[in-house]
């Protein structure tokens, strides 16, 4: 055996002492999963599961850093008017925005409206990096990239340029962004592309825009407002739209065409892997057997037998199956039950057929049941539902008031507590406990459970989660690794952003 | 000479260890806490399901689906039945029926969509071929497909293709022979099905495949940078250690 595969032989044992690595506490999954609705903190980065992770986004232009003497700012700093006379190279009036481009995501991009070419027209529209000196213009310097308006030419680290498009003047939108997925610049004018280079320059990018000659304005665009770009380009698009969606698309999505072009792309790079063509109806089915969701099952499987040819979905291994279908008539009653806000209903079924996931110690270290706990809580969310404040009180008292203290349970009951405190407790901020997807959480918690009683479960972690869903973690961990080993810039898998999108236009 | 191959050998090996040391290790404690980290929501792994069922065209399981988990179907559930009235139609070999359903159900799809029509009417001649009706069959090609096959080179080929079935005694082995197989109409009804839902705006294809091809494509990309426990056996989703 060679060298090589000795020694990541070696760092594979190394790694995998016995079974049970990092096994998850059944407890503590669900008892984190029954806050998941709660707002975050301000400040703190989501998931990566947000539209766009959470990175600081260019607002409007930097007055403290500008070239001061050459340009004035206005109030609202998103206009810049170079009120000087230019003499030489080095009076450029330059200036970035507050905050550099964000790079967890597909595209950046924004606008410079021309409001005055004044006695030159010498404006640019750029990314200069950290380091840029202001009174330059940007792409004369190393590390920075211009679009220049007098004579369409590209700057792109040096004095000298190359013929890139068309000039521009006033009344004339140029915009400039970065495509993190082909690693380039592209600029725009009057909503049509012009043209995009290589980008070489790494670390933080600031947009930019300079003026250069007496009384030339600009008017700068961060998306507070429509983009030219996109809306022509998309007209066919949009169109085809019902109109609720025109109205619903937020700013950030005016990049939308471009983007989508570029995702399908990608996508149809993607769609010649070859894939076992039942994969799909495996997954599905062990899902539907998982949360049991019966009789969705039995429709199901009927159907793939009566299709033409008949879909095979039994696993391999068949012992597997059996584990799963463990319990799925009551596991479907219990789920009906809680989905229905009758508590007092599921615990007594629960009484009767699985009485040991209400025990203390089970599976447990302490001596808490979380699943007795998180039943509790809904029932008093019911009672709080219905405005019965005195009984909700009553019996907060009775069952919860012991976990106000214990570490993992103490924010869930304090959220639920302050249901109290408000007339309208959907606005507020523990209005995600009178959600249905706060039943949905408890109903899985119990159907995990369940399955947990299982005598012949083998793997706990099966329990928790479909076999779906751990494809689809799968899925989002190698994106953001393959993202962080690449210069961390781009945009990672988010299963909210695939369900939403449609890589289906009319006319493509 | 054997002395040239051992170095050339051992030079192998040392760039395979280069290649294995560059690449980042990542043990299966700290990738399963990376797994553990990501949120995902119930109701969209629902809407996964849902998306599915809607997309094949499984309309009672969709709405089953809708009753016991509360997810919107989020289309219209009586286009669906239409559509795989269609879908099964072609698939059974009725394609004359198939083609006045589509027609009523939007009079554009064919319109719009001059490969499709041609295969519907392929499918047509296939059928009559199968049946038996040969002079059908061939005042069918001549009238129909024959101007469609002039206005297209390919149409004219694959025109082609299918009257030459009429030449064999034994259609079941001739060269040609899989234009008769059942996997031709499931074909042909793939291809109506994709255009009724792309008509209505609707994906093609259902989202679950994508997001299992987007894995082993993001996995094959990450097996250059990285060794981590990978999901080989996509319908268990087992981790497996990538030790050797």
């Amino acid at each position: 055996m060679s060298a090589a595969t000795n020694r990541t032989a070696t760092a594979g044992n190394l790694s995998n002492n016995g079974n049970t690595t990092n096994q998850q506490d059944p407890a503590s999954y669900f008892l984190a999963l029954a806050r998941q609705g709660s707002p975050p903190p301000e400040g703190l980065t989501g998931g990566a599961d947000e539209e766009y992770e959470r990175e600081d986004v260019p607002t409007e232009l930097n007055t403290i850093n500008s070239s001061g003497g050459f340009v004035v700012v206005s109030t609202d700093k998103l206009s810049v008017k170079y009120t000087n006379v230019n003499l030489h190279g080095h009076d450029v009036g330059a200036v970035q925005a507050n905050k550099p481009a964000p790079v967890k995501r597909l595209v950046y991009y924004f606008e410079m409206y021309v409001k005055n070419a004044g006695a030159r027209g010498q404006f640019a529209i750029g990314f200069t990096n950290e380091t840029f000196k202001m009174r330059r213009q940007p792409g004369w310097e190393a590390n920075t990239c211009g679009y220049h308006g007098d004579d369409g030419h590209l700057y792109h680290g040096h004095g000298k340029g190359q013929p890139f498009g068309p000039t521009f003047t006033t009344n004339d939108t140029v915009g400039a962004g970065i495509n993190y997925g082909s690693q380039e610049f592209f600029f725009t004018k009057n909503g049509a592309i012009v043209g995009a280079v290589k980008k070489e320059i790494t670390g933080a990018l600031f947009p930019t825009v300079a003026v250069h000659s007496q009384n030339e304005e600009i008017e700068v665009n961060f998306g507070q407002k429509q983009f030219a770009f996109d809306i022509k380009a998309s007209c066919s698009f949009f169109s085809s739209l019902p109109c609720f969606c025109w109205i619903n698309l937020s700013v950030c999505m005016m990049t939308f065409e471009y983007e989508r072009l570029e995702r399908m792309k990608q996508h149809l790079r993607i769609d010649k892997t070859p894939l076992s063509p039942n994969a799909s109806y495996k997954l599905v089915r062990s899902y539907l057997l998982h949360y049991g969701y019966e009789e969705t099952l039995n429709s199901f499987e009927l159907a793939t037998k009566n299709t033409v040819p008949p879909i095979s979905m039994s696993q391999e291994n068949g012992s597997d199956v059996q584990d799963i279908m463990y319990a799925l008539n009551q596991r479907r009653e219990l789920r009906q039950l809680i989905r229905n806000g009758e508590i007092d209903a599921a615990i007594n079924k629960i009484r009767q057929w699985f009485p040991q996931i209400l025990e203390p110690d089970y599976l447990l270290q302490d001596d808490k049941s979380a699943t007795c706990f998180l039943l509790h809580c809904q029932k008093f969310i019911e009672l709080v539902r219905v405005g019965e404040l005195e009984e909700a009180v009553n019996y907060g008292r009775m069952e919860l008031a012991k976990f106000f203290e214990l570490p993992g349970y103490n924010d869930l009951v304090q959220d639920c507590v302050a249901l109290l405190a408000y007339e309208e407790p959907l606005q507020s901020a523990v209005g995600y406990l009178l959600e249905g997807t706060q039943r949905e959480t408890v109903a899985d918690t119990v159907n995990a459970m369940v399955l947990l009683t299982n005598p012949n479960v083998k793997d706990l972690q099966g329990c928790l989660q479909s076999y779906l869903e751990r494809v689809v973690r799968q899925l989002t961990v190698c994106c953001l690794e393959k993202r962080s080993l690449s210069g961390n810039q781009g945009e990672c898998f988010s299963l909210r952003r695939a369900l939403n999108s449609n890589y289906n236009a009319k006319g493509s | 000479m054997s002395l040239v191959w051992i170095v050339l050998r051992h030079l192998a090996d040392i760039e395979e260890m280069v290649k294995a040391e560059s690449k980042k290790v990542i043990s299966r404690v700290e990738w399963e806490k990376k797994l553990n980290d990501v949120k995902i929501r119930k109701e969209d792994m629902n809407r996964l399901v849902m998306n599915f069922f809607v997309t094949e065209g499984y309309v009672e399981a969709a709405e089953k689906f809708q009753r016991e988990s509360g997810t919107e179907t989020g289309i219209d559930l009586g286009s669906i039945i239409d559509r795989m009235a269609v879908k099964k139609a072609v698939q059974c070999g009725n394609v004359e029926d198939a083609i006045v359903k589509v027609n009523d159900l939007n009079p554009e799809i064919l319109d719009t969509n001059p490969q499709l029509f041609f295969h519907l009417q392929q499918q047509r001649l296939i059928e009559l071929i199968r049946n038996g009706k040969i002079e059908e069959a061939l005042e069918f090609a001549q009238e129909e497909l024959a101007p469609r096959g002039e206005e297209d080179q390919s149409f004219l080929e694959e025109l082609e293709r299918t009257v030459s079935l009429l030449a064999f005694e034994d259609v079941a082995n001739c060269p040609v022979g899989e234009l008769l197989d059942i996997s031709q109409r499931l074909k042909t009804a793939s291809e109506v099905n994709a255009a009724i839902l792309t008509s209505q705006s609707h994906e093609k294809e259902p989202k679950i495949p994508t997001l299992l091809k987007m894995l082993i494509w993001a996995q094959k990309e990450l097996d250059q940078k990285a060794i981590y426990p990978r999901i080989n056996d996509l319908s268990t989703a087992t981790l497996e250690d990538s030790g050797v």
